[in-house]
């Protein structure tokens, strides 16, 4: 994963049957490399907020935002390109540490923001939240400590700022009279 | 954009319009404007198909395999420029459509394909003739809806003809399970039909298109790159005003032909692994590009290492994916052609270098000097004679349309189209049987016009059951096989870069006349050049059913020119020296 270069598209898109499907299918024939994938819920119902980071340049998100805007379901779509951006994954895990290297599990969680979501004579369970980065530098340093599984959300991104609505515009403006803006960013789709 | 004006929820509405899912089909396939469909019937379907019986202003055509079905609805389309729609039941009836999806998803041309499926109920469970059509669907459609609710039924209908014609075209399946037929919603006639907002190139390209604009001007040997998007736009007109006005001469794809008239002096031909010598060694040496409307398809480049290289490039399409997919531009603008060629060509101040048409008078009189038909003849008849003649026969003026090989090609290099829309072919997919099934929707999508299906003896056999609807339905269509004994294309592959080791290819055939006769259509075979004036004028006079003409051509023959896959576009293999090829020449670079 190091130094290889990676663009993150986001992308709202209508919570319809199938959606996930069409847009994994679009990525795997196009054959972009997926490095992170994520799809939960957006600020309106119906909605579903995608994410996706691919390897590649700028020019390769381009055509992953100009490909997902192709799809009926997709609403708007945002490239984050260069922009100050926000971006987090979650991660839990599960360790086996033993009794004596409890402290130094805590040390390392404290300085990482990480907290033990459970804690049995068995097992523990770890949470951290963080940029990906900063989760693999996390995961690495707990290795010693008997890791059994890891789960993750993959990456989430939001670009700072108000979104600006050039950087929405995919397509050329239409001339129709539409009245909402919703309509509107669907109306840039073809 | 999607939007209606009306409210999506049903509306109140008497007892009275309560409609079945099927007569809902109906009701919409009517709104829409369709008079023909072209299907095959089976148990999940058959409520639909109940109801069609009972709507006369439909018209079904009954074809003998469902790829037949979807390929008229693609020759339909792609002839009269409206939405084609083909029908079939679940399972082996929506896969085998399924060729014909994706034929016309790679030339974006608009159908609807409504299929059968079984009962919501059934769903997932492996069901007697259940598939998952959306699933298998879904790459090669632009978009597609398994309806589940009855009452959804009307919107998701009008929505797929929507999404098929608006913007870029393409397929849309609708999925119908039974009990959705059967079920019954309230159906009002007067809902306001959903609009997509066409991309017509506003205030935001502006720049864009000054930037090209500036390239235009200062360019002295551009040429004009015209596909499909051309036809499809309706842009012929526009595109022939800017070429005459700024002197630009125009490669065609094989999609583009008929956008400017072949015999037009500023037209090169087709361009690419076929093309003509002027086309590409145009493209290779040219300071300029303006793509319109195509989108650089592996056929049509070459290899990209050495694409064009001297050439700064300027994209104009409807698709913005397409832009900078193959290759990187200078300039890209994503527009409908029709409104924008106007606004790039006025006041333009081209100055084309006087020496830049002569040098392509020059490739083009190089090319003629090798050409076999203007070769003295030998007694053996070449393929490319017979496309020759047919053209001088008919006056480039009738709708060929074609199957996939090297008859394709030699139709794109000798008929001379005159108007867009008059070669119908399967130029991205590929798909050998295209030929006949998507003749006949194109004659049924304009009966005054005159059809030719130009096949070769493989592709022909692998849809020729077609034949018995050609005749059900009394669709004049002159058919004209190509029969050369061979697979030619990969023969022609196998002779250049196999060492000449025909496996595979050899075909043997039945008697393609008696073959005719038994389905009930005229036929007559021709083996020497002298007979195909008589033939073809034969053929012309028959107007109220099918004709097939056997042509028997020389097997061993070659498309010239070749660019090699992975070679440079103006690396062609040209027809070896001034007179004949003789018999298999082997190895002939």
């Amino acid at each position: 994963m190091s130094g290889e270069e990676t663009e993150t598209v986001v992308a709202l898109v209508e919570d319809r049957f199938g959606v996930l499907d069409r847009v994994v299918g679009m990525l795997r024939r196009r054959h972009f490399e997926v490095r992170s994938f994520s799809m939960g819920r957006s600020e309106l119902a119906g909605c579903r907020r995608l994410t996706v980071t691919v390897a590649g340049p700028a020019s390769v998100a381009r055509r992953v935002a100009d490909n997902l805007s192709k799809l009926v379901e997709v609403i708007r779509v945002e490239p984050l390109g260069p922009r100050p951006t926000v971006c987090r994954d979650l991660v839990l895990v599960k360790l086996t540490p033993a009794a004596e290297a409890l402290p130094a599990l805590n040390a390392l969680c404290s300085v990482f923001g990480a907290r033990v979501a459970d804690l049995s004579t068995e097992s523990a369970i770890v949470e951290m939240m963080g940029e990906p980065a900063e989760i693999q530098t996390f995961l690495d340093l707990l290795a010693p400590h008997g890791v059994l599984e890891v789960a993750s959300s993959e990456c989430v991104a939001m670009s700072r700022g108000r979104p600006s609505r050039s950087s929405l515009r995919l397509h050329a403006v239409s001339d129709s009279d539409s009245t909402t803006n919703s309509n509107q960013d669907r109306g840039d789709r073809r | 954009m999607i939007s209606s004006n009306g409210s999506s929820g049903p509306s109140p509405v008497l007892e009275s319009e309560w409609l079945s899912g099927a007569e809902i089909v109906c009701a919409c396939l009517e709104r829409e404007g369709v008079e023909l469909v072209f299907g095959y019937p089976g148990g999940a379907i058959l409520p639909t198909y109940d109801a069609l019986a009972r709507h006369a202003r439909i018209h079904h055509v009954l074809t003998r395999h469902e790829q037949g079905a979807s390929h008229m609805a693609d020759g339909f389309a792609r002839s009269r420029g409206q939405v084609g729609v083909a029908i079939a039941t679940s399972g082996p009836g929506a896969t085998n459509l399924v060729t014909g999806i994706a034929t016309a998803m790679m030339d974006s041309s608009p159908l609807v394909c409504i299929t059968g499926q079984v009962a919501t109920s059934a769903l997932g469970s492996d069901a007697f003739q259940e598939a998952d059509v959306v699933g298998i669907t879904l790459p090669i459609t632009k978009h597609n809806v398994l309806v589940t609710d009855v009452t959804q039924l009307a919107g998701a209908l009008h929505e797929a003809f929507a999404i098929a014609r608006s913007g870029r075209p393409g397929p849309v399946v609708v999925d119908l399970p039974k009990d959705v037929q059967l079920a019954r919603a309230p159906y009002d006639p007067s809902i306001p039909l959903p609009t997509i907002a066409s991309v017509t190139g506003a205030d935001s390209i502006g720049a864009e298109i000054g930037a090209a604009r500036a390239l235009l001007e200062e360019a002295r040997r551009p040429v004009i790159l015209a596909g499909n998007g051309v036809v499809i736009s309706g842009a012929a007109a526009e595109l022939r005003a800017f070429a005459e006005a700024t002197g630009i001469p125009v490669a065609l794809t094989l999609l583009g032909k008929g956008a400017l008239p072949d015999q037009h002096r500023l037209c090169l031909g087709m361009m690419g692994m076929h093309g003509t010598a002027p086309a590409n060694h145009a493209v290779q040496a040219a300071d300029v590009i303006l793509a319109l409307g195509m989108r650089f398809d592996d056929r049509v480049t070459g290899t990209l290492a050495t694409y064009a290289p001297r050439a700064r490039k300027i994209h104009v399409d409807l698709d913005r994916s397409e832009i900078g997919k193959n290759v990187e531009v200078d300039v890209g603008i994503v527009s409908d052609l029709r409104g924008l060629l106007p606004r790039l060509g006025e006041g333009l101040r081209t100055r084309v270098d006087a020496g830049w048409l002569e040098r392509i008078r020059q490739w083009q009189s190089e090319a003629d000097a090798l050409d076999i038909v203007h070769q003295p003849g030998d007694g053996r008849l070449w393929a490319a004679r017979v496309l020759a003649d047919l053209n001088e026969l008919t006056a480039g003026d009738v709708t060929t349309v074609t199957d996939v090989g090297q008859h394709q090609m030699l139709e794109a290099q000798y008929y001379q189209h005159r108007r867009p829309r008059t070669l119908i072919t399967s130029g991205g997919l590929g798909t050998m049987g295209f030929g006949l099934p998507a003749a006949i929707g194109a004659k049924l999508a304009r009966p005054r016009e005159e059809v030719w299906a130009i096949v070769g003896d493989g592709g022909f056999q692998m849809t020729l059951a077609e034949l018995a609807t050609a005749v059900q339905e009394r669709v004049a269509i002159r058919i004209a096989i190509l029969n050369n004994g061979f697979l030619g294309m990969v023969r022609q592959w196998q002779e250049l870069f196999c060492e000449e080791r025909y496996y595979a290819t050899p075909l043997v055939s039945p008697d393609f006349c008696r073959l005719a006769e038994a389905y009930g259509v005229p036929a007559r075979r021709v083996a020497r050049r002298a007979e195909i004036a008589p033939a073809v004028a034969w053929s012309r006079s028959v107007a109220d059913g099918p004709t097939l003409i056997e042509f028997v051509v020389e097997a061993h023959d070659m498309v010239y020119p070749m660019v090699p896959a992975g070679a440079a576009l103006d690396d062609m293999i040209r027809r070896p020296g001034r007179g004949l090829p003789t018999v298999a020449a082997g190895g002939a670079r």
